[in-house]
């Protein structure tokens, strides 16, 4: 009943992508609306978003600033509640969670990364990405051993001790990604992962989860700005003003680069 | 519909968030000591308002007690020069049991046996609480109950029972004013009371026939050259005049003060003299004119300056001081200065009654304003360090923290400031009231210093600090954590 519903609601360019159809939808959203009201005034950062993302792939939502990208990785997340709608993560709807469950999904199901890398201030690079562990009750020295084993696959092993000031931006959002790695999840959430960095570390942040999806076949989700990411992802998803402007697979996009270069600076 | 399949998230344990905590104020190093100044300094002058609190009472208490004993001389005279009023006699009777050596000495003056003491001290508890009742109620209200009489004559007048159903009536309807029992106890006392008057104007006639006995024996020597000269025999005289309660004791002391009364009043008679004046005028480099008594003892609180004086006066006016020696002089002054700086401290810490802690309404209210302002400055802080700390508390939910650690991290940070602040408060508070009390009163604070109260107050200060600054931190970290995370990272 409900795969009917979906089904009438996707997004025009999902039934294209053949061979996704056939994988297992892992995040499914419904009608979602949200609207921010300050002093009275209503912004409609969502207008009914209707979206499947498979388990597995990897899907760059493009858009320019202020078209509610970052709003749609926040519902999506269970990080922010929406207006109406419904979010469903593994085909569980978050709305429905208690807090407990709300804490073990984003505990275990979800790793985030955020432009702002986010990182817990007076804590080491090895203790931040030990943290969630922490959370999910695993003990101190296999957290270590995790801990460590995380940070030399984001090339950072040598650098475990340090705080997030005596870092670059580079390294602080590979300790990010580490710190979303902790504890396996099978979503990588990124809200514009390469905004605050150059072009050189953009490019290794991308080929990270690049491989993380490749190798440990981590379902990413990256709201960006940044055109490489079409070298890599599967699919790609256009926000415009809330909605859904257009999606499509790498393949059917590559041709017309130049045009979206356009679109998104 | 699939549910996520749960463990439930573990919750962390006490030393596992201790550590994030304690990590957390040696990152912010600066800013916690700051917090933790400011909750100092907010204790602090809790603290300092509250020593000087309890050591004003200890002092105006140990104050009084050895004004008390400075007074004995003076007591002892007009004990032994005429009888007390009955309301003295039944407040002596009262205060005193009858087995110790005062009560011994009304039961000897009043002639009475043991049990029939006994009755007389039962029914003297009673009268001396009505009394104290009596003078307690304004003037305005006492009139209206007990017309123009006062004192033990109120009793008297109620024996008429008109006058008493008077009372009674009156008293009903002033809500006021309580009797301290029941106006059926009140009405029974006042049915044995003209035994109880005819008991005390026993002892006073008694008390009365004493004092002449004493006096023919002493052929109207004054009582302080009595006290003074006859060192044997005096004590005798007086004990076989019927005071008995003058022991051993109390005639040495008696002695010995009567002495330095004598010395004293020597000394400042010298001072009267007009050579004598122009030579201190010329030592201290003053006018003559203001030369004071007071000067004059601090002076001589010097043992080279008490010195110097005794031979200025043996050079000037060949008076004869009975063989005061410096030592003596310098003594004298310190008495002297002690006796001042009782006065002075009964008369500094003078209102001292009721209130909080018994520190007295002003310093209650006192007390009070210093914890508001406390309260202020601490949630101030807190508040300050809990706000900026949002994102982090956002994030920590994003990483999968339950509310509940967020809650105890900031709880757990609440206390360990709120404890450091509180005793480096609380003890430099202390200093700085007990400095300032020390400086005013000298060795009478020292004397009557309140170690319980002191205690106290810390430990109170302490845990005031402890738990605003858990209030103030924890009560926005709990708004914080209860939002979801990106609302949280919005309040900015
Ligand atoms: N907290 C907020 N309050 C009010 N309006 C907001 C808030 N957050 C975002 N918006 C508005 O919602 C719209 C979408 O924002 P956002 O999702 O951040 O866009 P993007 O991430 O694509 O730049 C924008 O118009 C923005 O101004
Ligand atoms: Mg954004």
């Amino acid at each position: 009943m409900t795969n009917e519903i979906i089904t009438s609601h996707a997004p025009p360019g999902a039934p294209a992508a053949a061979p996704g159809a056939a994988r297992r939808v892992i995040i499914r959203t419904l009608h979602l609306k949200k609207n921010y009201i300050k002093k009275k005034v209503v912004t409609h950062a969502l207008r009914g978003v209707a979206a499947e993302i498979y388990n597995g792939e990897f899907i760059a939502i493009m858009g320019p600033s202020g078209s509610g990208k970052s709003t749609f990785f926040n519902m999506v997340g269970g990080l922010d509640s929406p207006t109406s709608g419904r979010v469903f993560i593994d085909e569980v709807d978050v709305a429905q969670l208690t807090a407990v469950e709300l804490a073990f999904l984003r505990c275990r199901k979800i790793g985030y990364i955020f432009q702002q890398f986010n990182l817990i201030t007076y804590m080491t690079a090895l203790e931040n990405v030990t943290t969630p562990m922490a959370f999910a009750g695993v003990s101190p020295d296999e957290a270590r051993k995790r801990g460590m084993e995380l940070l030399s696959l984001v090339g950072l092993a040598g650098r475990w001790s340090h705080r997030p000031i005596e870092m670059s931006g580079g390294q602080q959002q590979r300790v990010a990604i580490a710190r979303a790695m902790s504890n396996l999840p099978s979503i990588l959430l990124c809200d514009e992962p390469t905004g605050n960095l150059d072009l050189h570390t953009g490019r290794e942040i991308l080929d990270i989860l690049d491989r993380l999806n490749k190798e440990r076949g981590v379902t990413i989700i990256c709201a960006t700005h940044d055109t490489r990411m079409l070298n890599m992802c599967d699919r790609l998803m256009w926000i415009r003003d809330g909605q859904i402007e257009r999606v499509a697979r790498r393949a059917e996009v590559k041709i017309e680069v130049g045009a979206i270069n356009n679109e998104t600076d | 519909m699939k549910t996520i399949d749960l463990k439930n998230q573990p919750v962390l344990g006490f030393w596992r968030v201790l550590e994030i905590c304690i990590n957390g104020i040696r990152y912010r190093l600066f800013r916690s000591v700051v917090t933790m100044a400011v909750i100092a300094i907010a204790i602090a002058f809790m603290m300092n308002v509250l020593c000087e609190a309890v050591s004003t009472r200890a002092i105006a208490l140990t104050a009084g007690q050895k004004t008390a004993e400075h007074r004995l001389t003076m007591r002892w005279a007009s004990r032994l020069s005429a009888a007390g009023a009955p309301e003295t006699i039944l407040r002596q009777a009262a205060a005193e049991a009858p087995n110790s050596s005062l009560g011994q000495e009304l039961r000897n003056l009043g002639g009475l046996s043991g049990p029939e003491m006994a009755a007389y001290a039962a029914a003297a508890q009673h009268a001396a609480a009505y009394l104290e009742f009596f003078d307690s109620i304004g003037y305005g209200q006492r009139r209206v109950l007990a017309g123009s009489a006062s004192g033990t004559a109120i009793f008297d007048r109620l024996q008429n029972p008109q006058q008493q159903a008077q009372f009674e009536k009156s008293l009903r309807q002033m809500k006021s004013v309580r009797l301290p029992a029941s106006p059926e106890e009140f009405r029974q006392f006042l049915r044995t009371w003209p035994e109880t008057r005819k008991t005390t104007l026993g002892i006073q006639s008694g008390w009365t026939a004493a004092v002449a006995r004493l006096s023919t024996v002493l052929q109207g020597k004054p009582l302080d050259q009595v006290f003074i000269n006859s060192e044997k025999s005096c004590g005798q005289i007086i004990r076989t005049a019927g005071f008995c309660s003058f022991d051993q004791q109390t005639e040495a002391a008696i002695a010995d003060q009567a002495r330095q009364l004598q010395d004293m009043e020597r000394l400042e008679n010298t001072i009267e003299r007009p050579e004598i004046r122009a030579l201190i005028s010329a030592y201290l480099n003053i006018l003559p004119g203001d030369i004071t008594m007071p000067t004059i003892w601090k002076l001589l609180l010097n043992r080279r300056a008490a010195d110097w004086y005794l031979d200025a006066v043996k050079g000037a006016t060949k008076i004869d001081l009975g063989g005061i020696t410096p030592d003596r002089i310098a003594k004298l002054a310190r008495l002297k200065a002690e006796t001042a700086a009782l006065d002075d401290a009964l008369q500094q810490t003078g209102e001292t009654e009721g209130g909080f802690m018994g520190i007295g309404t002003r310093m209650s209210w006192l007390v009070l304003v210093s914890l508001l302002v406390c309260a202020a400055g601490i949630s101030n802080a807190m508040l300050m360090t809990v706000t900026e700390r949002f994102r982090e508390i956002a994030t920590l939910k994003c990483l999968g923290a339950l509310d509940g650690f967020i809650m105890v991290l900031f709880l757990i940070e609440a206390c360990v400031l709120g404890l450091v602040g509180g005793m480096i408060g609380g003890l430099l508070g202390s200093l700085i009231g007990f400095s300032r009390m020390l400086g005013a009163f000298g060795a009478l604070l020292i004397a009557a210093f309140p170690v319980t109260q002191w205690l106290i107050a810390m430990g109170m200060a302490v845990i005031s600090g402890i738990v605003l600054a858990a209030l103030a931190s924890v009560y926005p970290a709990s708004i914080a954590a209860r939002l979801a995370p990106m609302e949280a990272m919005r309040i900015e």
